[in-house]
């Protein structure tokens, strides 16, 4: 079991996360426009960057498949482990935003560019999972999946640039906004609270691979032992 | 409007979903771990 994978990182990567939600829910100061229910921000925003990076990282592993046929393996592991811990970040985006824009924009949802790419990302992510489970076959699955993988990553930036090209309820980004600074006892916090939950994004993608490297080492291996009728 | 419900709701789902999906793959982990170590030894002590 490689060190990085050990439950203990989990932990400490997990705490981290509840530590810059415990500023953002007790400690962040007021907003101005949006009073109390912008601590969301300290929970969506990082879900949101998760999910973009499950993206990222699936197409990496997906052109790693269709490229290298010796690598191909682990990263095959690897996308499905993507585009699983994707689905659940993509989801909890949705979700928490859904409960940001009730008390901010008076609906739960709406057709808004932002918010309707973002559920395709999810649908994108299903429809990945649906693709593995139907297709058998090794090197059938292997390419369509990392195909479709590719295809996944292409939602990405038309996701980060639909409050631009459209006519959005959603607010353009304001993380790096000239026009709008944030508070840097706003902003700080909010950068160390996606980037401690881009960390354990990355641990449970490694965590959620080598658990489906070692179910298909098992399948393997009771295979092996029902054709050679070794096993006692 | 009062904001405590939608945040406590927002963390409070969302920390459920993290924590339950991190349990259930630590979980899968040593039950992995455990039945590879198990067939290693049903082959070993095999014909």
């Amino acid at each position: 079991m490689s060190i990085i994978s050990t439950p203990i990182l989990g932990v400490l990567l997990l705490s981290g996360v509840f530590a810059t939600w415990g500023y953002g829910i007790f400690r962040a100061p007021t907003e101005f426009y949006q009073g109390e229910v912008y601590r969301i921000l300290y929970l969506h925003v990082p879900c949101a960057f998760s999910a973009f990076l499950s993206a990222f990282v699936l197409c990496i592993c997906s052109l790693r498949v269709l490229l290298q046929k010796s690598a191909a393996s682990m990263s095959l592991w690897t996308a499905r482990a993507c585009a699983e811990v994707g689905l659940i970040y993509t989801l909890l985006t949705l979700f928490t935003g859904s409960i940001w824009g009730y008390p901010t924009w008076g609906v739960w949802w709406t057709w808004d560019a932002r918010l309707t790419t973002t559920l395709i990302l999810a649908f994108l992510y299903g429809c990945y999972l649906l693709l593995w489970n139907t297709l058998d076959s090794y090197p059938l699955r292997a390419k369509v999946c990392s195909v479709f993988g590719i295809l996944i990553f292409l939602d990405v930036p038309i996701i980060y640039k639909s409050v631009t090209w459209w006519r959005t309820l959603h607010q353009p980004p304001s993380l790096l906004s000239p026009s709008a600074p944030m508070s840097s006892e706003i902003l700080y916090p909010l950068v160390a609270s996606i980037f401690v939950m881009l960390g354990f994004a990355a641990w449970l993608i490694l965590l959620r691979s080598q658990n489906i490297q070692t179910h298909n080492e098992i399948e393997e291996s009771l295979c092996h032992t029902a054709h050679g009728g070794t096993l006692s | 409007m009062n904001a405590a419900p939608f945040i406590y709701t927002a963390f409070g789902i969302s920390a459920f979903v993290l924590i339950g999906y991190t349990l259930l793959q630590v979980r899968l982990q040593r039950e992995n771990r455990r039945l590879l170590t198990l067939l290693a030894k049903g082959t070993s002590h095999g014909t």
